[in-house]
């Protein structure tokens, strides 16, 4: 039987699978076998990004191959390969790969998150120069009060920011904005359940 | 070619053509163009028309005759058939000269259009309408070729392109002459043969073109003298040019490296300034103002010894630096309260970063010398795995180190089947989103709910949990601020956070300065001109 992505088993498949873990959160006593689809998923998410990581292989062995730029693509390759094998050999805690999280990766990502604090910086000084709006100047205010209110200025508090607007800000206007981003949230993905148990969205290409 | 030099093309026409040929010789007779010598010598005489025209046209030839005769003088008649050579006829050369054979005469050159334009080779001898008057007829008749004469006229005027396009034009790439053969030219006459003297008549053989060197093309601009001075002079315009204003507000707005390095600059020694010199006068938070940090340290101080508590280490590489004193705070509180940490994360980076923070904050610390902690790993999968191990910890697939003994063969857990067995979860999670889907995916699994210690970015997203019900979240502690907040709680000078908390303050200062200066300097580039403006119109005013 050819069982392909599109045929109509798929779907089945995959509404059933859905339908149950969903029953069962409700159902007592079918914990065990609801773990153990859960299990599958996470197997099958491990697979993958094995996949994935094939494939980023293959796309940048092509670029090698056909010269596009091929000097960062052997770099990542080398990289990549480098870092599988060692991490495979001797397992994610071992000395070799932690020395490359430890040395490469991790000084790597806190040197652009820094960079990124001193370009946020650049572009709130900026701001006023490339967009003289109102909305402007109400961001500009907003930044200036959650920064005062945040602390002290060089060692200075100032009250009014500190005990009573910057707290009002965090408190009350930034939780009120989020708690109506997190109900759209939910909603969307309330929706979005419910299409692919319905059979309405078929994501696995069904 | 001399074989036809000494033949006559007439002897060779056909008896109904030269039939024709003397009619129409005949139908000239009266005319006063036709007395002149005859192309043809053998053209026959005038007596013969009246005997083989009709009477009904001899009619209306004698009566047009008499009412037109200066307008016959000028126009062919209508019976004419015979095709008008002008500048052949008028300039024919005298009898002794035409030894020249017909067909190597070059065709004559029509030099007066209005001959063409009355010229009616083709014209049917008889009107169809016999019962219109003849003068109608020649009237309207006059007037049409009048207006075609006219049409004709503007339509032959040769285009003139202007210089410039002429320029543009390489040189040499079109021929500045018509190179097709006078016989294919529009209005050439045929010189030989029994279509002799018709005018725009196809070649007989068109396949076989004048053979001639192609012109050379010059691929070089050829520019004339005149074009030269204009190009001078368009370039010299050019020179003297005075640039365009520069716009100041353009001219800020460009990427500028100095401004980016006195940026950099600034916040470098505002950070650094307090740590080389150890300051301690940046006052902390109030607890007051933060009572969910307060619920916190109540919490952790509620935990029973020896008894192990979760800690979801969701912490990215680049937002260390920012989480470290925090994290340090909260495991120093745990640790001093003896539990059994244990550390499992979704984020492959995760579990070396909770290592990172236990060899450098806590390598003195019995617990973590000894290695009383466990650590179960990377836990992949995203959700689906969340999903499963809150549901099933022991049955989750974790990936552990490779040759480390089982963790969940340690006597300290036990006790753990379930995810409320723990005594105390707490999220460390760097970005909105792992906070979140620990929250929602322990919901209704924690009485208690969970406490979470997150970055400055990540806390207005999940303080909205703070009061939920049932409740998710009981506590949240955030960023440096929550550092310096949770060791004033616990009466700690010493910490990580209390030494951050007056480089974050001078560091703080320091962009408030900036971007109200830039805001500032912003503000007064744009008003600038548009003060100028106003200066400009009053004065034009």
């Amino acid at each position: 039987m050819n069982l392909r992505a599109g045929t109509p088993v798929a779907a089945a498949v995959a509404i059933a699978a859905g339908i149950f873990i969903l029953v069962s959160l409700f159902i007592p006593g079918f914990e065990e076998l609801r773990n153990r689809f859960l299990n599958w998923a996470v197997l099958l998410a491990a697979l993958a990004m094995l996949l994935g990581l094939v494939n980023l292989f293959v796309v940048h062995f092509d670029r090698v191959r056909n010269k596009q730029k091929p000097l960062y693509s052997v770099v990542l390759i080398v990289a990549m390969l480098a870092t599988f094998g060692i991490t495979v050999w001797e397992g994610s805690q071992g000395p070799l790969a932690t020395w490359i999280f430890s040395n490469i990766q991790f000084p790597v990502e806190a040197s652009l998150m820094a960079v990124l604090a001193i370009s946020l910086t650049l572009a709130a000084t900026r701001l006023m120069q490339h967009r003289n709006d109102l909305m402007s100047i109400v961001f500009v205010i907003t930044l200036f009060i959650l920064l005062v209110g945040s602390g002290p200025l060089f060692g200075i508090e100032i009250p009014i920011f500190t005990r009573t607007l910057g707290p009002y800000l965090n408190q009350f206007l930034s939780t009120g904005a989020m708690r109506g981003l997190l109900i759209g949230v939910a909603l969307g993905t309330l929706l979005t359940g419910l299409r692919i148990l319905v059979g309405a969205d078929r994501p696995y290409g069904g | 070619m001399p074989s036809h030099s000494a033949q006559d093309p007439e002897e060779n026409l056909p008896d109904w053509l030269r039939a024709l040929r003397n009619r129409q010789n005949q139908g000239q007779g009266d005319d006063p163009e036709a007395k002149k010598p005859p192309v043809e010598p053998s053209a026959p005489s005038e007596q013969s028309i009246p005997a083989q025209e009709p009477n009904w046209l001899g009619e209306i030839r004698s009566r047009y005759r008499r009412e037109k005769p200066s307008a016959a003088s000028e126009e062919p008649d209508l019976g004419d058939t015979k095709p008008h050579r002008v500048k052949a006829v008028e300039d024919s050369p005298p009898e002794d000269e035409k030894a020249t054979p017909a067909f190597e005469e070059r065709p004559a050159v029509v030099e007066d259009t209005s001959a063409i334009a009355n010229e009616t080779p083709f014209e049917p001898e008889a009107s169809p309408f016999p019962e219109q008057e003849p003068g109608i007829y020649e009237d309207s008749l006059q007037s049409n070729q009048a207006e075609v004469f006219n049409e004709n006229q503007e339509a032959i005027d040769p285009g003139v392109l202007p210089s410039w396009l002429q320029a543009l034009r390489p040189g040499g790439s079109f021929p500045t002459e018509d190179a097709r053969s006078g016989a294919m030219l529009p209005g050439g006459e045929e010189a030989s043969g029994p279509l002799a003297g018709l005018s725009d008549v196809l070649p007989a053989d068109p396949g076989l073109p004048r053979i001639e060197k192609p012109p050379a093309f010059s691929p070089h601009l050829e520019v004339s003298e005149n074009q030269g001075l204009h190009a001078a002079a368009f370039t010299k315009q050019l020179a003297e040019m005075e640039p365009p204003p520069v716009d100041e507000a353009g001219r800020v707005a460009r990427p500028n490296r100095v401004l980016n390095l006195v940026i950099a600059a600034v916040i470098f020694l505002a950070v650094l300034f307090p740590l080389a010199t150890q300051s301690r006068i940046a006052v902390r938070p109030d607890p007051q103002l933060f009572p969910e940090a307060t619920n916190i340290h109540t919490r952790v101080d509620a935990v029973p010894a020896g008894t192990p508590v979760l800690v979801a280490f969701e912490v990215q590489p680049g937002l260390y630096g920012e989480m470290a004193p925090l994290v340090t705070a909260i495991l120093d509180h745990l640790l001093d309260r003896q539990a059994h940490l244990v550390f499992v994360s979704t984020r492959p980076t995760g579990p070396a970063l909770a290592e990172r923070v236990l060899a450098e904050q806590f390598s003195a610390n019995p617990a973590v010398a000894t290695g009383a902690y466990s650590q179960l790993g990377y836990l992949s999968g995203g959700l689906a795995a969340l999903r499963g191990f809150i549901s099933d910890p022991r049955g989750a697939t974790l990936s552990t180190t490779s040759g480390s003994p089982d963790p969940w063969q340690n006597a300290s857990l036990d006790p753990i089947q379930q995810l409320n067995n723990f005594s105390l979860v707490v999220v460390v999670s760097s970005s909105a989103d792992d906070g979140r889907a620990w929250i929602e995916q322990s919901a209704g699994l924690l009485p208690n709910g969970l406490i979470a210690v997150t970055s400055a970015q990540a806390a207005p997203l999940l303080r909205a949990y703070l009061q939920s019900d049932p409740l998710t979240l009981q506590g949240l502690v955030s960023g440096v601020q929550g550092a310096a907040l949770y060791e004033r709680l616990r009466t700690e000078d010493n910490g990580l956070g209390r030494v951050y908390w007056d480089a974050y303050s001078y560091g703080i200062g320091a962009i408030v300065l900036l971007v109200l200066l830039g805001g500032l300097y912003g503000r007064l580039i744009r008003i600038k001109p548009e003060k100028t403006s106003t200066a400009g119109s009053k004065i034009g005013t």
